[in-house]
């Protein structure tokens, strides 16, 4: 099956006149150091980071759902499609070299050449983009850092369980066991 | 005082000779010149002097005529160190209907946007990094997990989705 390709071309506009970058018609957008994301995070905290990270993610998922027709289209795509337009969608808006990884039934997305350093921060717009393009709700969970970024997509209950397992010092091959062994 | 009478009438004669002198025109004239020469002026106080010198500015109704015609003035604009091209870029004067004052606007900056080249390079990385990653080398027990999702049927994402929210 052929798969559809991600346009990138128009996906950001730089109106010089007024002084705007827009990365959809209504969408103005402000270009920010990945050092001063990562400061910023550090002042926030948990709660701030996470906001602010879902919110990133929620317009790349809009601009996701638009482009393929809405959210039930995108769930009727095909997995190769919709990777294709969220790494697309990411990759613009310069997040990373964001793949899919299926571990079973388990789907983690790895982020290689991360913006910044903060895994939270793009566990929460991995979040928000899936949840905005799929209408879903979800929870995430950082399960490798460094590069690339590993981050679960599950549950709430099942994210809450591997973020534990993850802090407590497992490798992220050992989160996903232990998860799928009921631990 | 010794020598007296004699040093008196050589004086009255030097005296004579001077007053013939000065009676010829030629000596006159020259006189009367530096009567009539300008004198040097006295110094200007301080203050006035660091006065700031005026600068000619073209007259208001000269302003007036480029209001309403437009009068495009193109100003060079040195190129960027990094630049190759020299761009020249209009400055537009314009007067404000509520006040008489004139004022030059920033540059125009084309209406459209720059173009950014997207060469088919970057959209087949951009297509290559999308594509679903199996990792091959894993510890056994996830190694069932990617067995088991290899002989499961090609799905739509919503399913596999929902696979991933029940795991």
């Amino acid at each position: 099956m052929a798969v559809a390709k991600f346009d990138p071309r128009g996906a950001v506009t730089f109106d010089v006149q007024r002084g705007a970058v827009n990365a959809a018609p209504e969408e103005r957008v402000l270009l920010v150091g990945g050092d001063a994301l990562d400061e910023a995070c550090g002042r926030l905290g948990a709660e701030g980071t996470r906001a602010l990270g879902l919110a990133m993610g929620r317009a790349a998922g809009a601009r996701i759902a638009s482009s393929l027709g809405g959210v039930g289209k995108v769930r009727e795509a095909s997995l190769d499609v919709v990777v294709t337009y969220l790494a697309g969608e990411l990759s613009v808006r310069g997040v990373g070299l964001v793949t899919i990884e299926r571990w079973g039934r388990a789907m983690v997305v790895a982020v290689e050449n991360p913006a910044c350093t903060n895994a939270e921060l793009l566990a929460a717009i991995i979040e928000g983009a899936f949840g905005e393009s799929t209408g879903r709700e979800l929870g995430t969970a950082t399960v490798g850092v460094g590069n690339p970024v590993r981050v679960l997509l599950a549950s709430p209950a099942s994210a809450a369980r591997a973020r534990a397992l993850h802090e407590a010092g497992n490798d992220f091959a050992t989160v996903l066991t232990k998860l799928q062994e009921g631990a | 005082m010794m020598g007296a009478p004699e040093t008196v009438a050589r004086l009255e004669s030097l005296l004579a000779r001077v007053q013939k002198r000065a009676a010829e025109p030629r000596l006159q004239a020259a006189a009367a010149a530096v009567a009539v020469a300008p004198q040097p002026k006295p110094a200007k106080p301080q203050a006035e002097m660091m006065r700031p010198t005026p600068i000619a500015v073209p007259a208001a109704r000269d302003l007036q005529k480029a209001d309403e015609s437009q009068v495009d003035l193109h100003a060079e604009v040195p190129p960027h160190p990094e630049s190759s091209s020299r761009m020249a870029v209009p400055l537009q004067v314009r007067k404000p209907p509520e006040s008489g004052k004139q004022v030059a606007r920033a540059p125009a900056i084309p209406e459209s946007s720059p173009e950014i080249p997207v060469s088919e390079a970057a959209l087949e990385t951009v297509a290559a990094a999308s594509e679903v990653t199996r990792p091959q080398i894993i510890d056994a027990p996830v190694a069932a997990f990617v067995n088991e999702a290899a002989a499961a049927p090609e799905r739509n994402f919503g399913n596999v989705l929902d696979d991933a929210l029940e795991f």
